[in-house]
């Protein structure tokens, strides 16, 4: 579905030039809105776009780097130690106390590619990715609970009620588009923290909201007719709405009731195109193998394939959250479990939309809401043992494709894995980042409400990372 | 004093291209330096550069950078127009360039004298004399505003509108319902010179008023019924929905609605109504996830406050100032914290709410008991003999108790006090780790401590504990209990506990705990909220008589855990005294002995006979449980939250004649005989036992399980015992020939065991019964639910009450202080701000407020010459679609100036002279000549004006995704009149909920609950309900001035295709085919109001037709569309007819 974003509104012409690719249609009324940002006339547009689509896949809960991709020999060695106060002096926990016991790697890890990207054995199938894959050992969080620290990753503050990444960019850019949303949202795995807050569109126009995809025949809500309606009923209801509403415009002049109008039409292309978008019978068996796709299974694997279909068809930003990492008990079950379900599939992303040509102009972010803690967390009351609790202070995450920089690794923490030694990279940082790699300086999207201008980034400053940028 | 707006409709002139002959500072100056110059030059000191304010006239002409009247004396002029990037004000790195015009106009604005002008809005609004325009079109002093400023545009107003339009205009905005076809036409019939008026009246004093206006104060509120974040569990709040509902009915004049919702409980005598106002600012969100720093969330919640409270209100943003000194508005950092001490000085506890039947009830419940327990002792003979024989044998074992009373407290934050009757209660703030240290000094020697932890009704869920998120509310969690005597730690022995019970995670709760010197292991008494319960802790060696000694209590979990009452006794018993389940009351009498009192005696009567002489003991005929019953799970490792479900197939030949089902699941888990739910637990250690009668069949039986585990091992155990008639007992055990799936088909599905079951797995054997971590489980006390004895019964019948979140001022001994928090951080704080209200209010003789009630009662009083503005700019927006201001929430120096100045002033005033009563101001604007016009909107004032800044037109604009369901509700017949209570569950697809943690189903409700208004649908944050949230709907996360209106393809396809609708448009056009309406008229008056005109009536029937004869030749299926197997082409049709008409621009518009 296509809505109109600022780029819509002002200069159409603008997109040709700076490539972004912009939606055929736009609901008229829609283009005259109240609020710009104080930015105005696409002022945001300052950097050559080299993504024109994301794939976000969210590992809701948090994955231990220790267990995937920081690897801390050190750690193994003091196990069973608590760690120097020095370290950790001041640091707030979730779970377990500051002096508990340093918990060694569960894993083995070993160099891949010409990169020498270092993964751990769990993940088998992005080693043989690792030379397109951009790798961040040090990112940092301002929050150690799950809810804020996801809000605060997919809206830029850890308080529900903000505009999500996802909003920006339809708002800012718009989507491809116009028979399908802009900004999809899809979700695995087990629960899942930051709730629908993560793909509101907080203050911007709330036609910028993600839509959740759902399980089942109608994965866009109310896409499917209901039953005993068909096509040509649909069809005949909507000639008789349109030549109605016709007569409401002409008596009444309100441009509202063209764009009406207009929704319903674009709704009948809707319905249209969702089950073409989900039937996966035209893919090969390569490619369903590739993903480890299982027909009839809603999981991350058939997620991923349906991601890169809606990047196929338009969809600027496609939002997967694969929840259950939070491994607060037996950390080396939770990684080996989820690994098993994501690896494959993610990997599986990348390689296919590289064959398709597709990786170049479509970024592919993975990571959590924080790490997790070189010390083991154990409790009798909750029966906990082995397991790593919440640490905002140093975590990995990877992109790939959409001019991201391949085959390299940036930053590092400490021997502890603790705190981040080189390079540091805020939550912020790497929503610039994004931002700029689809063309925008995050500190010029921004959009004026009750009398501030608010941006995804913030307002203290905060960069995009040059060295993440090919 | 015109020239206050001197040349009117600033932002109006500009877009009608008018050229300005003088300067004014307000209107065109103050925008551009507060978008471009503030930032450096402002009120910020941390951000001011070259120590220069431009947003001070004396400041700048003191440096010189100004010169009024002198352009060439005056830097500024110099730098805005310098070439030299490193001179250029600002500097280009800002972006914030200048343009050329708005230079000449700075330039001007110097040689003009540089005149500097309060901002408008902090200037008090002064009544204007409307302009007297002679015209009888004017009905009243808005018209008069207006229409002087519509002649200045050579504009006319529009028509009035037809009498159709009018009433259905009415009706949507007084009462958020359409009128009856019926109601129309007596209206349109209706030539009496009053009529209009008359109906005005009419509406504003239907009960349907209350219930409109009140969503739109709740979008304000940021109402929901759950908590937000992570878990977001539900939460009662809608008795403060009730009571915005009931004070808008009342009109509530506006100063008292406010004092009340803001400081209702410092009133004095407040009622309970004054008090469950207060859950105003109890709306805000509480994040309930496990290891989360409560105070840090506290304090988002108190910003929150300042927010929201700043916008509704004062039309001020602070949010600025949380994090620095505001650039634009002149608020400042610590004026910020100043605001933020006024609001938070409260504790947040819940009200317990008895209504009125209620209480009486409860007295004559009371009454009955006492009556009963005295003919019971009268009645049975036997009594007077049992109750001697019983107190013989106990007496000796009774131990005798003293209460001590500390000589001193200390704890790491709560505030402890000692009440009368010698326990101790807590307050004010609490954390995940609290710790009381209590000193004592005994004049006897101590063998034995007694804690009695004790419920309050001040406490979350009457307590003992102070538990309210995460775990159970009223919860406690005491990690260690240590005791120190002449500088040594002294040893405690076998403690025992009259109950123990852990939430979250279970594991056990024991009564060593407290002393194993583990933090993470305890004692908790979960599922016991509102009781009492004790801790004995005997003494390895007696504490000698007058010894000092202290108590230490470590109370520390991943949430709060604090105790908020409890006593401690001492004991100098040589025996080693254990706790006493009948409770400490019975062994105090017990241990009088001869010197008990004969009220101490009618006292221990009355318990005895309720807890011991009616509490017969019952044969235990039960099953015990198998070797061969083993734990199941789908492997043998930690699991750490997972959901199975778990399936077994058993033959029987007949139905049994007795059966017996025992079950257990670490964490929890839900048993299903043949689909049929038979129960459910939620913790390992509290199996279920019931007997099972019905859902049996002969031959393929399927028992069923849905099992979740939270954390760590986890197994399933169950054991069937079935006997025949002739008295065979055959068992089903959970074992390896168990089958389970990770996950359902089809989630709705109740006969997934048949369906799923090619795809099960064998499950895995995790230990068998008996086995560790679980052990084996206490059976004997968890016989067959036996009929409680009389008096228990009737205890059981006292009602339960309800209860709502509210504000309490905190204690003048404990209040909180308030810290500026260095850029907005919690975890930053600075200096202490003394509370107040920021220097730019100008308050008379600084009259500062020094509380909450003073500041509510300051923000409705005219010394602020926001609130009034506010208010009728609010409704302005309700009805004409924009505020007079178009930022309804800001009225600050950045916000547009507004459309119509003198007439948002005139409003205020005559808002507050008519007794801040919010229908008088309704009917104000509602019964002005400009309200009534015709919202045609020509292609010329569509060009001219297209957002109707000057109002030349009527107002048309799409209902809230609330007043569209209403809507539909009303004009289908279906709509419910019933008013107040618990929110409940308009049907909606469960994918809505998927992606909600936790996701619980949203259970739809039945009956009448399924169609009522939209403003008691369960408002829950994390899912809000799907059919508004596509129309713009609010989730209660922020106070929301303003709406959205989108028009998207996700409405169109929600108007279409949502069963919600489409079941009403199935009832009423069932309705209109049986009475033998006419389809096209009938359905078309019920949603449009007005009657079709002969074109739309053909093109309607034409469309009917074509539908019946698709329906006729079988290309549709009638019984599908309709619902109804019994469904005639002609019946389903209809169907298909009014969900077209429900679908038409019309519907969902005001006209």
């Amino acid at each position: 579905m296509n809505v109109p974003s600022l780029l819509h509104r002002t200069r159409r012409h603008f997109f040709q030039d700076c490539g972004i690719g912009v939606g055929k249609i736009a609901l008229a009324s829609l283009l005259a809105k109240e609020s710009f940002g104080a930015s105005g006339k696409l002022g945001f547009m300052r950097f050559p776009v080299k993504a024109k689509r994301v794939i976000y896949l969210f590992m809701a809960g948090a994955p231990s780097q220790l267990e995937l991709f920081d690897s801390k020999p050190k750690l193994k060695e003091i196990e069973g130690k608590p760690i120097p106060p020095s370290v950790i002096k001041g640091q707030r926990y979730a779970f377990i106390q500051p002096d508990a016991a340093v918990l060694g790697p569960r894993f083995p890890f070993a160099k891949h590619g010409q990169s020498g990207a270092v993964l751990s054995d769990r993940l088998p199938h992005l080693a043989k990715i690792a030379d397109d894959m951009t790798f961040v050992k040090s990112m940092h969080t301002d929050h150690f609970n799950h809810a804020p620290a996801q809000l605060f990753m997919t809206t830029g503050s850890g308080i529900p009620g903000r505009a999500s990444m996802g909003s920006w960019l339809s708002y800012g850019i718009g989507s491809e588009a116009d028979d399908l949303p802009g900004f999809v949202v899809m979700r695995s795995g087990g629960n899942l923290s930051g709730g629908s807050a993560m793909w509101g569109s907080g203050f911007l126009p709330s036609e910028h909201q993600g839509v959740p995809f759902r399980e089942g025949a109608d994965p866009i809500l109310h896409v499917t007719n209901p039953k005993g309606i068909d096509r040509t009923a649909q069809r005949q209801t909507l000639d008789l709405l349109s030549k109605l509403n016709r007569g409401t415009h002409q008596a009444m002049g309100d441009p509202e009731v063209n764009a009406r109008i207009e929704a319903y039409e674009m709704a009948y292309r809707m319905q249209a195109r969702a089950p073409e978008l989900m039937d996966f019978s035209k893919e090969s068996q390569e490619t369903l193998d590739l993903y480890g796709v299982k027909k009839g299974k809603s999981d991350f694997a058939s997620n991923c394939l349906l991601a890169r279909r809606l990047a196929e068809r338009g969809t600027r930003f496609i939002q997967l959250y694969h929840s259950g990492w939070d491994a607060h008990s037996n950390v080396e079950g939770n990684v080996k479990n989820q690994a098993k379900q994501v690896d494959q599939a993610s990997a599986a992303l990348v390689q296919d939309l590289k064959r398709l040509g597709m990786l170049e102009d479509t970024l592919v972010v993975w990571g959590g809401e924080f790490g997790r803690t070189p010390m083991v967390e154990a409790s009798a009351a909750l029966k906990r043992s082995g397991g790593r609790d919440h640490h905002p202070q140093a975590f990995t995450m990877w992109m790939a494709g959409g001019g991201a920089k391949p085959g390299i690794t940036l930053g590092q923490t400490d021997e502890l894995g603790f705190h981040v030694t080189e390079d540091p990279v805020h939550v912020h940082d790497l929503q610039a980042t994004i931002l700029q790699l689809m063309g925008i300086d995050h500190t010029r999207l921004s959009f004026r409400f009750q009398g501030l201008d608010f941006r995804l980034t913030g307002v203290e400053p905060h960069h995009a990372v040059k060295k993440l940028i090919a | 004093m015109r020239q206050k707006f001197p040349a009117l409709l600033v932002s109006i002139h500009i877009f009608m291209g008018d050229v300005l002959a003088e300067v004014d500072f307000n209107r065109d100056v103050r925008p551009i330096l507060a978008s471009k110059c503030f930032a450096c030059h402002g009120p910020d000191k941390e951000s001011r550069e070259a120590k220069l304010r431009l947003d001070d006239r004396a400041s700048a002409v003191k440096k010189e950078a100004i010169v009024p009247g002198k352009l060439e004396d005056s830097e500024f002029h110099y730098r805005i127009r310098s070439d030299d990037p490193d001179e250029v004000m600002p500097p280009p790195k800002s972006h914030a360039t200048l343009t050329a015009k708005e230079k000449d106009l700075l330039d001007q604005w110097i040689k003009e004298g540089a005149k500097y002008d309060k901002h408008w809005a902090f200037v008090p609004p002064v009544a204007l004399a409307p302009p007297g325009k002679d015209s009888k079109w004017a009905r009243n002093e808005i018209d008069s505003f207006v229409l002087e400023n519509l002649e200045k545009h050579d504009l006319k107003p529009s028509p009035e509108a037809d009498r159709y339009s009018l009433i259905r205009r009415l009706y949507l905005d007084l009462t958020g319902l359409p009128p009856t076809p019926l109601e129309a036409d007596k209206f349109v019939n209706d030539k009496g010179p009053n009529a209009y008026e008359n109906l005005v009246d009419s509406l504003l004093k239907s009960s349907r008023y209350g219930e409109k206006w009140a969503r739109e104060w709740l979008d304000l509120a940021r109402y929901a019924d759950t908590n937000g974040y992570e878990k977001d569990r539900p939460r009662n709040i809608w008795p403060y929905r009730d009571w915005v509902i009931r004070a808008l009915n009342a009109d509530m004049p506006y100063d008292q609605f406010t004092i009340e919702q803001l400081a209702g409980d410092m009133l004095p005598n407040a009622t309970n109504d004054q008090k469950i106002a207060t859950g105003f600012h109890r709306n805000t969100q509480l994040n309930e996830e496990g290891g989360i720093d409560p105070l840090e969330f506290r304090f988002y919640a108190a910003v929150d406050r300042v927010a929201t409270t700043g916008t509704v209100w004062m039309g001020l943003t602070t949010g600025c100032a949380q994090c620095h000194t505001h650039k634009y508005d002149p608020i400042t950092h610590d004026e910020y914290y100043g605001l933020m001490g006024l609001l938070d000085n409260v504790d947040e506890p819940d009200l317990l709410l008895y209504t009125d039947a209620q209480t009486k009830q409860k007295s004559d419940l009371e009454k009955q008991i006492d009556q009963k327990i005295k003919d019971i002792q009268k009645n049975n003979p036997d009594f007077e003999q049992a109750f001697a024989t019983w107190r013989k044998t106990e007496e000796p074992k009774a131990t005798s108790w003293r209460t001590l009373e500390p000589d001193s407290m200390k704890t790491n934050l709560p505030k402890l006090e000692v009440l009368e009757d010698g326990s101790i209660f807590s307050s004010g703030d609490v954390t995940k780790r609290d710790v009381f240290d209590l000193n004592f000094t005994s004049q006897q020697a101590i063998t034995a401590l007694r804690l009695e932890v004790l419920p309050d009704d001040r406490l979350p869920n009457r307590g003992p504990g102070r538990c309210y998120y995460e775990g159970r509310k009223g919860d406690f969690f005491l990690s260690e209990f240590s005791v120190h005597a002449n500088g040594k730690k002294q040893e405690i022995i076998n403690p025992t506990s009259t109950f123990g019970k852990i939430s979250i995670g279970g594991g056990s709760a024991k009564a060593s705990n407290v002393t194993d010197g583990d933090g993470s292991s305890g004692w908790s008494t979960a599922g016991q909220q509102g009781k009492a319960n004790h801790l004995i802790l005997p003494l390895g060696k007696p504490i000698p008589a007058n010894t000092t000694f202290s108590i230490q209590m470590l109370f520390e979990r991943h949430f709060v855990v604090s105790l908020g009452r409890f006593r401690i006794s001492a004991s100098s018993t040589a025996k080693q005294p254990k706790a006493q389940s009948l409770g400490v009351e019975m062994e105090r009498v017990l241990s009088l002995k001869k010197q008990a009192s004969p009220m101490d005696l009618s006292s221990l009567r009355s318990l005895y006979l309720e807890k011991v002489y009616l509490e017969k003991p019952i044969a235990q005929n039960k099953e015990t449980v198998g070797k061969s019953t083993q734990w199941i799970w789908n492997a043998k490792s930690n699991r750490p939250k997972e959901t199975l479900f778990f399936s077994k197939r058993f033959e029987l030949q007949e139905i049994p004649e007795s059966a017996e089902i025992f079950f257990t699941c670490d964490d929890k888990v839900e048993f299903f005989l043949n689909g049929h739910a038979i129960g459910s637990t939620d913790l390992w250690s509290k199996p279920v036992t019931s007997t099972l009668k019905k859902h049996f069949r002969k031959g393929a039986n399927f028992l069923t399980a849905k099992a979740s585990n939270q954390a760590g091992l986890a197994g399933l155990i169950a054991q069937l015992s079935l006997k025949s008639k002739n008295g065979k007992t055959q068992r089903v055990a959970s074992d390896a020939s168990w089958k389970f799936v990770p996950q359902l088909s089809n989630s709705k599905s109740k006969d997934w065991h048949t369906r799923d079951l090619q795809n099960a797995q064998p499950a895995v054997v995790v230990g068998k019964y008996g086995d560790k971590p679980w052990g084996s489980l206490n059976l004997s006390t968890q016989g067959p639910a036996k009929k409680p004895n009389t008096i228990t019964q009737l205890r059981n019948r006292l009602p339960k009450p309800n209860h709502t979140l509210i504000m309490l001022e905190r204690p003048k001994d404990n209040p909180r202080p308030t810290k500026l928090r260095h850029r907005g951080e919690y975890t930053n704080p600075k200096h202490e701000v003394p509370s107040g209200i920021p220097e730019i209010f100008n308050l008379q003789n600084r009259n500062e407020p020094a509380n909450r009630l003073e500041f509510a009662r300051w923000l409705v009083s005219t010394d602020n010459p926001l609130g009034d503005r506010v208010t009728v700019n609010r409704a302005w927006r309700s009805f004409f679609g924009y505020g007079l201001i178009r930022t309804s929430g800001d009225f600050g120096t950045q916000a547009p100036a507004p459309d119509h100045p003198e007439l948002l002033d005139w409003l205020a005033v005559e808002f507050r002279k008519n007794g801040m009563s919010l229908k008088k101001l309704h009917r104000l604007i509602v019964t002005s000549s400009i309200y009534r016009q015709s919202s045609k909107a020509s292609k010329k004032l569509l060009d001219l004006d297209p957002q109707n800044r000057l109002l030349a037109r009527g107002p048309r604009f799409r209902l809230s995704g609330e007043l569209i369901r209403d809507h539909m509700l009303a004009a289908s017949g279906k709509l419910s009149s019933k008013m107040f209570g618990p929110g409940v569950y308009p049907p909606q697809p469960l994918s809505v909920l998927a992606h909600a943690f936790g996701n619980k189903g949203w259970n739809a409700s039945k009956g009448e609950d399924r169609y009522r208004r939209s403003v008691y649908t369960f408002v829950k944050r994390t899912a809000p309900f799907a059919g508004y949230m596509t129309f713009d709907g609010s989730s209660g996360e922020n106070c929301l001035a303003r709406r959205d209106r989108s028009n998207t393809p996700l409405q169109a396809l929600t108007l279409l295709n949502d069963e919600m609708f489409l079941e009403l448009a199935r009832a009423v056009g069932k309705e209109v085919h049986l009475q033998k309406k006419d389809p096209v008229l009938t359905l078309f008056r019920r949603f449009l109001t007005r009657p079709p005109s002969p074109e739309e009536t053909k093109t309607l029937q034409a469309y009917l037709d074509q539908q019946i004869e698709r329906l006729t030749k079988g290309e549709l299926k009638p019984g599908e569309i309709a619902a109804d197997k019994k469904a005639t082409p002609e019946l389903a049709g209809k169907v298909l007819l009014a969900r077209a008409i429900m679908n038409l621009d019309e519907s969902i518009t005001k006209p």
